[in-house]
């Protein structure tokens, strides 16, 4: 996680942040040396408070330097003291970026400083924004399309008569990555009287949500989100239009 | 949100549930205790593998 390049975010926001692992206290002092890091690494030599929590990876070789580590996840604590969620995943290697756990779980904007892309049209400003610019191996990077529409424009949403383009994002990663189905927000029914037909349609601004998952993948990547998208006014629909964004990501060999 | 934790093996304390109070060292080996050094702000705590591998 690029946890560190959020702390700024994360104290405005009031967010306390540990991380745990099993390594004595010099291990982490050289790492957070080497490595800039400011918030807490905190110590849990002998895995104590690991298996309190009963999360010790039982599937590690109890003869390896790896016993002792838990299964890698992350709580999400409210301010009364109680679990508000919990992220764990199946598979070692994947784990959310910092940005993304922080905007799915607490609903913080934590940086600009993803890869992203801008594009204008006469019907609306769209962006395509990673929350990070690079990704560790196996990382779940958020990807999200912000469309601002002009006013009195909309785009045509789900569900639609025969013949109409639905607002559709595509993103194309290479195998073995993978990227999630898109979550579109909910479109509303609009009247056309020009046409004597009722549309769903999509007005002011939008956000289409997705993630990619950096599976297996160890250098510099560049991801393809392609936008399908159709802009009515009240008085015309415009041709339908495709939107290529194109964002590069670089690979990181470390967590933090 | 919903728990978006989607696993077969353990998890530890569940959604709803207290967080356990703790006290570890830190990298400088000063000890942290989670409920004091909180004072009450939400948190975020991340269960890393190791540093040093």
């Amino acid at each position: 996680m690029e946890l560190q390049s959020n702390i700024a975010a994360l104290t405005t926001n009031g967010i306390a942040i540990f991380a745990i692992s099993y390594d004595p206290v010099e291990t982490l002092a050289s790492f957070a040396a080497a490595h800039a890091i400011t918030y807490p690494l905190l110590s849990d030599a002998g895995s104590v408070f690991i298996d309190q929590l009963g999360i010790r990876n039982t599937t590690v070789d109890p003869t390896s330097r790896g016993w002792g580590i838990p299964y890698p996840g992350t709580y999400f604590i409210g301010e009364n003291g109680d679990v508000t969620d919990k992220t764990f995943h199946d598979g070692h290697r994947t784990r959310d970026a910092a940005a993304t756990a922080l905007h799915e779980h607490f609903g913080i904007e934590t940086s600009t400083s993803g890869s992203s892309e801008r594009q204008e049209t006469e019907a609306f400003t769209a962006v395509a924004a990673f929350d990070s610019d690079s990704f560790v191996r196996g990382e779940r990077v958020g990807l999200r399309v912000i469309l601002a529409l002009r006013p009195g424009t909309h785009l045509c949403g789900r569900p639609l008569p025969e013949g109409y383009i639905p607002t559709t994002l595509t993103v194309t990663v290479p195998e073995p990555m993978t990227a999630e189905p898109v979550q579109y927000p909910p479109a509303h029914p609009m009247r056309m009287a020009w046409l004597d037909e009722q549309l769903s349609v999509h007005e002011g601004t939008i956000t289409l949500v997705t993630a990619v998952v950096f599976t297996d993948w160890q250098e510099d990547v560049t991801i393809t989100a392609t936008l399908d998208v159709q802009a009515c006014t009240t008085v015309e629909c415009f041709v339908p239009q495709t939107l290529t964004f194109t964002l590069p990501m670089r690979f990181r060999a470390f967590p933090q | 949100m919903a728990d978006t934790t989607t696993t077969t093996f353990p998890t530890g304390p569940v959604v709803g549930e207290q967080f356990p109070d703790f006290t570890l060292p830190d990298q400088h080996g000063t000890p942290v205790n989670f409920t004091a050094a909180r004072a009450g702000r939400r948190v975020m705590i991340v269960l890393h593998r190791s540093a040093s591998w």
